[in-house]
């Protein structure tokens, strides 16, 4: 059973570089200085170890591909260039070494409707109330390629030249299948009710 | 939502939006954030100053071991010289006749050897320039008579 974790006080106060931007971080990183190091840590742990999570399936996993991800980033130092949003940088790595685990571990998961911890018993008929759950099911559904895209774009906030970087594929094939996950989510009478404002 | 024709701007636009209802669902359906033990942030953050301070280590070492390099160079090249000028001098690398060693034979070289002779002084076997085993005031005409013939001195 996985718990809710918050920064507690003291942690927080020790990241002092905050107000800083990732790409002040990594100059400072370059220069040695490991307070940027820790601060650049703090403020992606999260992120990278829920992708890692929607990758693997797994808490447990989920946490050693955290791990390796960030000793990946160690090992650019000195001498890293920042050249566009760290999430492009950081995603295929995550994804690749979560990858690479989950063949490790052989604990592969479905790709259909298994990565999301959710009630997944279906809505009653009648009810035209749409439920986070048939949402779910319905994403879950889609082929991996776009189910990603559509998280990395609404989940993780990514523009699409950012994803078309992180995922090494053009940007066309990006909104190709951007395009198609919400025309599958608007044409689905599960998820249709999402559409309407 | 409207459909629009295929080189429409706001079709465009729309098939890449979200409704702020769908966007919402999607980030609730995010895993629970996993529990990260303190030991595995400590690790991590371990590794991170231990790498700083290896670097730390080698960005220092070069401006003391260029420097450093360059002087053990140019004293080694000094010594060398020195010693070179010491071998040469001492191989008689000058003119029988220049007895000062000054590159020049000159009336100076023949009051050298003449002084030196005064001063009963041991004269070393070069200064035989007639050859008679003996260095004595005849060495001393012939240097004289060598510089007067060059004008007044010339190279050794």
């Amino acid at each position: 059973m996985v718990q809710t974790l918050w920064l507690d006080a003291r942690v927080a106060q020790q990241h002092k570089s905050e107000d800083q931007t990732d790409l002040e971080l990594i100059d400072a990183i370059n220069r040695g200085d490991h307070a940027a190091f820790e601060a650049l840590y703090f403020r992606y742990r999260d992120w990278v170890i829920g992708l890692a999570q929607r990758f693997t399936g797994d808490p447990d996993t989920a946490l050693d591909v955290m791990q390796e991800t960030f000793l990946y980033v160690l090992r650019k130092f000195p001498g890293f260039k920042l050249t566009a949003n760290l999430k492009t940088f950081l995603y295929p790595a995550v994804r690749n070494l979560a990858i690479a685990s989950r063949q490790k571990t052989q604990r592969a998961q479905s790709t259909e409707g298994e990565l999301f911890e959710i009630d997944r018993t279906p809505a009653p008929a009648e009810t035209e109330r749409v439920s986070l759950a048939d949402l779910g099911i319905v994403v879950g559904l889609l082929p991996e390629e776009q189910r990603e895209t559509l998280l990395l774009r609404f989940v993780d906030g990514l523009s699409l030249a950012e994803i078309a970087e992180a995922s090494g594929v053009p940007l066309g094939t990006v909104k190709s299948r951007l395009h198609n996950a919400l025309k599958t989510l608007r044409e689905d009478e599960r998820t249709r009710e999402f559409f309407n404002q | 939502m409207t459909r629009g024709k295929n080189n429409d701007p706001e079709r465009e636009n729309l098939d890449f939006e979200a409704p702020d209802r769908l966007v919402r669902g999607l980030q609730g359906l995010q895993n629970k954030p996993v529990f990260v033990p303190r030991t595995i942030d400590e690790a991590i953050l371990r590794s991170a100053r231990q790498e700083f301070s290896k670097a730390t280590r080698k960005k220092w070492r070069w401006p003391i071991l260029i420097p450093s390099f360059g002087l053990a160079v140019a004293i080694l090249l000094m010594i060398a010289l020195w010693h070179y000028n010491q071998g040469r001098a001492s191989k008689g690398q000058f003119a029988r006749e220049d007895v000062n060693h000054d590159g020049q034979v000159d009336i100076l070289d023949a009051f050298a050897l003449a002084r030196q002779l005064n001063e009963k002084a041991s004269v070393p076997s070069p200064a035989d320039l007639n050859g008679d085993g003996v260095v004595d005031d005849r060495d001393v005409e012939l240097i004289t008579a060598h510089a007067v013939s060059l004008g007044g001195g010339g190279k050794s």
